[in-house]
């Protein structure tokens, strides 16, 4: 998706998040920050995103995402996991999230297009299989045989690097 | 949830079979520290968003207030209803945002005796209207033209026929007043 394409659809987009931002802090400044922050984050993810995919799916989930991240943020009492954590990564916090995601990446490199469109459908979008194959005009089968054999793809390249 | 337990969802996971609620709950599950290396994988694999909508479900359900104005529904709808509206919106009623178990204790101890008070006042409102319009003079005093007219010796037909004409007697009277009523 190009800049301009997601800056058509952005104010569309900014009041569906908007929504989950207010139903969940109940407050319209903690909801406009939240829509604020998901909104710029899928800005500087939009040309990683495909036009043809549901949006509004991946924003929402981002917008819950970014709504659990300024509730930590906000709490008197950091409590940032749920099994506890610091708040503030350190370097080297930072550098072992950035070489998992690398590891992820080219793990999912190895998947076949289709493997890997539904792949991200389920695990970036959060669709379900009925919603897939009513998107994708699959039956719901395949989708569950090829989202199968695309984790199980993924989970054996990924333990065989953890390893290493 | 055991290990056992987590080992299932996991395999199911493998399989494709598992529903988004099912992903959530392991990715909530797979935040414990010193997890297996398989187990990381599969964490790695639900990703951060899968977490983030996991832990915004449970952070919503577990503060039910959290995120709408909630109006305990009153048997008494009118004035009840608006004193206990106003009182929730100053800040009365269960509050949203307080964390503190003391705040919380207060806030429903206030909320408990505004919802006492304007039920009590809705009682009394709706106790005065019927005091207002209630008939005057004895409720239990039956008009004459209404007492039956079954006496010893009467057959079906008299009683009939009398009651006929003091109905014919009633409505003759009832115009009369209201042709005098309107002079």
């Amino acid at each position: 998706m190009t800049r301009s394409e997601f800056e058509h659809i952005a104010e569309r987009l900014r009041q569906k998040v908007l929504k989950v931002g207010l139903q969940f802090f109940g407050s319209q400044e903690d909801a406009e920050d939240a829509a604020q922050e998901t909104i710029e984050q899928l800005w500087r993810y939009c040309e990683q995103i495909d036009a043809s995919r549901n949006i509004e799916a991946l924003a929402i989930r981002v917008a819950k995402n970014c709504c659990v991240s300024q509730y930590r943020k906000n709490r008197p009492t950091p409590s940032p996991s749920l099994y506890g954590g610091e708040l503030e990564s350190t370097p080297q916090e930072i550098l072992e999230a950035k070489d998992t995601e690398r590891m992820l990446e080219e793990a999912l490199d190895l998947l076949k297009p289709r493997e890997r469109q539904l792949f991200e459908m389920r695990q970036l979008e959060g669709l379900s299989v009925d919603e897939i194959s009513s998107e994708t005009g699959i039956p719901k089968l395949s989708i569950t045989a090829m989202v199968s054999a695309a984790r199980k793809k993924v989970f054996i390249e990924l333990k065989r690097r953890m390893k290493q | 949830m055991k290990d056992k337990d987590i080992e299932q969802l996991i395999n199911k996971y493998l399989e494709g079979e598992t529903s988004p609620a099912e992903e959530q709950k392991l990715a909530l599950e797979l935040q414990r520290p010193d997890i297996p290396e398989e187990w990381q994988a599969i964490r790695l694999m639900l990703g951060e968003l899968t977490l983030g909508e996991a832990e915004y479900d449970k952070t919503l359900s577990n503060s039910p207030s959290r995120g709408r104005t909630h109006y305990k529904p009153l048997a008494i709808e009118g004035e009840a209803t608006g004193v206990f509206r106003v009182a929730t919106e100053c800040g009365y009623g269960p509050t949203k945002g307080s964390e503190s178990p003391f705040a919380t204790l207060v806030g429903e101890k206030v909320f408990f005796f505004v919802r006492f008070i304007s039920s009590m006042a809705a009682v009394l409102l709706v106790g005065l209207f019927l005091y207002q319009h209630t008939p005057n003079g004895n409720v239990n005093e039956v008009p004459h033209y209404y007492t039956s007219n079954f006496a010893a010796g009467s057959t079906l037909k008299n009683v009939y026929t009398s009651r006929q004409h003091q109905e014919k007697i009633l409505s003759y009277t009832r115009f009369k007043t209201m042709l005098y009523e309107n002079k």
